[in-house]
């Protein structure tokens, strides 16, 4: 008997590599075009070319708003521009070109302009951030960054009724908004009621503020002012519409004097402090206040 | 012979799968790198304050809703008026100055008053 007859010969299983081949086409384009990998928590230098430079044009036309070129340069550095000045200029030339854009081109051009000329004095604000740079810039310290604007004048450091300039937007709200005229910031509130509230489900009491105009109607983004023997805080209302747009509140600390007021101008409420509040069982728990002030 | 070709398929359909299992990995794994295919709506919580912020100084200047509107929209889709009113609050946690904290909070009352549903999805 012939020993090739008795075993036919077997062709390689090709039909398996095709299928692998198949499948691994497949898994690439669904991993890279389909639903590619986004990354979560990045710093705006990670972001894509687009929307970098969107993110450019916030910042020129932030700087043009608040002329802080420490800031813009602190928000730019987070870009990690090679050349932060041809970025600008480049972006700019590239949005004049394209029309429809002058705004953002023109604001790109004199955020250049203007850090080009503060880099004569001062050179590290253009400078690159080395790429694997451990001080990497972060968006606390660009808050810090700011060049001194007029907020160290408004920083309340004792609640005396000092006639300080508003630090409210000037009037440039446009009627369809309901916006607070200037003049409420400036408003003498006073004290209409104050109550103690006791809550026994609260571990920390709360300093509670309700703020109305002179219609009774709540009054949202007013600035409380809070102070104590060591510290003092700012708050505004409106941040609890669900509770009020005049609500605002500030968790109160056992053994410690609060003074209050709001706006610019409000009565000074004194001797705020922590309460006692009876329980069923007759035992005590902390309390807090709540107090109304309105517009006279 | 059927049994043998049944074989075939499903060692057939096993070779894809593990083709797919290999490119999910590559594409996922192996590729992406630094690739920077992502938006404002992935940034950090901190830097997504800061653009919040960026956009209320443009709004104080310009008071184009509409404008502020689509810039924030950017942040995503789960970003609505109690999600920049968390976001004062946070940045007040974080020291922002007063002048700050006041333009954002001009923004918020700015989609308060303008837009009653949330922008970008329901509260």
């Amino acid at each position: 008997m012939n020993r090739r007859e008795r075993r036919p010969r077997r062709n390689p299983p090709w039909y398996l590599l095709t299928g692998l081949m198949l499948g691994l086409m497949l898994g690439l384009i669904f991993s890279l075009a389909i639903s590619p990998l986004r990354y979560l928590n990045i710093s705006p230098d990670r972001m894509s070319e687009d929307s970098k430079e969107y993110y450019r044009i916030l910042i020129a036309r932030s700087y043009d708003m608040d002329k802080d070129i420490g800031r813009a340069a602190a928000r730019l550095a987070l870009l990690k521009d090679e050349d932060v000045l041809t970025s600008l200029t480049e972006q700019s030339g590239r949005l004049m070109l394209k029309g429809g854009y002058a705004d953002d081109a023109k604001a790109l051009l004199a955020l250049a302009d203007d850090l080009q000329k503060a880099a004569a004095s001062q050179p590290s604000l253009i400078e690159p951030v080395p790429d694997e740079s451990e001080a990497e810039i972060s968006a606390e310290e660009i808050s810090m960054a700011v060049t001194p604007t007029q907020d160290a004048a408004q920083a309340v450091r004792t609640p005396t009724p000092a006639a300080e300039a508003t630090s409210a937007p000037a009037a440039t709200f446009t009627p369809r908004v309901t916006s607070i005229p200037q003049s409420v910031l400036g408003a003498p509130f006073k004290v209409q009621a104050s109550e103690k509230i006791c809550d026994p489900d609260r571990q920390t009491p709360l300093l509670a503020v309700e703020v109305l105009d002179n219609d009774g109607q709540p009054l949202p983004g007013v600035r409380i002012q809070v102070a104590w023997e060591d510290g003092e805080d700012t708050f505004f209302t409106g941040l609890f519409p669900y509770l009020s747009p005049g609500y605002a509140d500030f968790e109160m600390a056992a053994g410690l004097v609060y003074t209050l007021r709001a706006g610019d101008s409000g009565e000074i409420v004194r001797d705020m402090n922590v309460q006692d509040c009876e329980d069923e069982d007759g035992g005590t728990y902390p309390g807090g206040w709540l107090l109304t002030l309105a517009e006279p | 012979m059927d049994q043998k070709r049944l074989i075939r398929f499903i060692w057939f359909g096993l070779s894809i799968l593990a083709g797919v299992l290999a490119g999910l990995f590559i594409g996922w794994s192996l590729l992406p790198g630094d690739k920077g295919n992502s938006g404002p709506e992935s940034l950090r919580q901190d830097y997504k304050i800061d653009y919040i912020l960026m956009v209320s100084e443009i709004y104080h200047q310009d008071h184009d809703f509409t404008a502020a509107a689509a810039r924030i929209a950017l942040l995503g889709e789960d970003v609505n008026l109690r999600y920049i009113q968390q976001t004062i609050l946070t940045a007040r946690d974080m020291g922002y100055n007063t002048n700050d904290l006041e333009l954002m909070v001009e923004l918020s009352q700015a989609i308060l008053a303008a837009t009653p549903e949330p922008i970008g999805g329901s509260q």
